[in-house]
């Protein structure tokens, strides 16, 4: 159980690294592709530990991975292009 | 030591296709939002300004926590003793629960502040994407908070066993699908410039 309680930890950290690009605006090219980074690898803790796909069949498990990779990628498109 | 994998997800089947549709629905409106932001970049800098990124990430840390508490419920549940297991998860839920509340409500402020400004969905292009997903997200929070209590209830009366328990993880799936839209949701709308 406590291997949660540190992807939780993970997970509230990154999301203050998003906050303080947001709050001392800050926001470069570079931190924003650092940003979507760390937002795929918020999500991708969701999906694997909470939701508990690490333990399913990859075809079930990778369904949602490939739809926050996707969503990402073509964020990153819409913005940097 | 092999580890064997379980052949489905989480849950009952069909909350996952619930998930499934969900999740595209959201991402369609994501790329309209990031792809409109590309005809008009200055409008939607200006607007987002306005915006209280404060209130955006205390609620993405709620709903992150949130998730947690759900997550520690469905493991009471899986690895205490039967009366012990249904306590706990009784008090993790009301968590969870309570938590959803508070998110509720800060995102109520939010928009009450926002029409006391004068800002409302025909504002401008960002204003309207600002208000459709954030109402749409917050429909599937308070529909995640009725689920989550009708798991409480069922936990109050020991409903919910270490081999008999899919009933709590298809309401914990929803749940962390609410999450992980936010997850997207608040760097989209609140930072990325």
């Amino acid at each position: 159980m406590y291997r949660f309680t540190k992807i939780w930890l993970l997970l509230i950290s990154l999301t203050i690294f998003a906050f303080g690009i947001g709050w001392f605006k800050i926001a470069s090219s570079f931190l924003i592709g650092l940003l979507l980074i760390t937002t795929f690898a918020k999500g991708s803790l969701v999906i694997e530990y909470f939701m508990g796909l690490n333990q399913v069949q990859n075809r079930y498990r990778f369904i949602p991975t490939i739809w926050l990779g996707t969503v990402i990628s073509l964020i990153a498109l819409g913005y940097y292009l | 030591m092999q580890n064997i994998k379980k052949d489905y997800p989480p849950g009952d089947f069909g909350v996952w296709i619930i998930i499934y549709i969900e999740l595209l629905t959201f991402g369609l409106f994501f790329l309209g939002y990031i792809y409109s932001r590309r005809s008009d970049v200055e409008l939607f800098n200006a607007s987002q300004l306005l915006l209280d990124t404060r209130a955006g990430f205390i609620n993405t840390l709620i709903l992150i926590t949130s998730s947690y508490f759900v997550v520690k419920a469905v493991q009471a549940i899986k690895t205490l003793d039967f009366k012990k297991a249904n306590e706990k998860a009784q008090r993790w839920l009301l968590g969870a629960i309570g938590l959803g509340g508070v998110f509720l409500i800060i995102k109520m402020s939010e928009f009450v502040a926002k029409y006391q400004d004068g800002i409302n969905l025909s504002t401008n292009k960002f204003f309207m994407f600002y208000f459709l997903l954030t109402m749409f997200h917050f429909m599937h929070v308070m529909l995640g908070m009725i689920i989550l209590f009708n798991l409480y209830q069922k936990t109050k009366i020991g409903g919910y066993t270490a081999k008999d328990h899919r009933g709590l993880e298809s309401g914990a799936s929803y749940w962390h699908m609410v999450d992980l839209l936010w997850i997207v949701l608040f760097p989209l709308i609140y930072i990325i410039r």
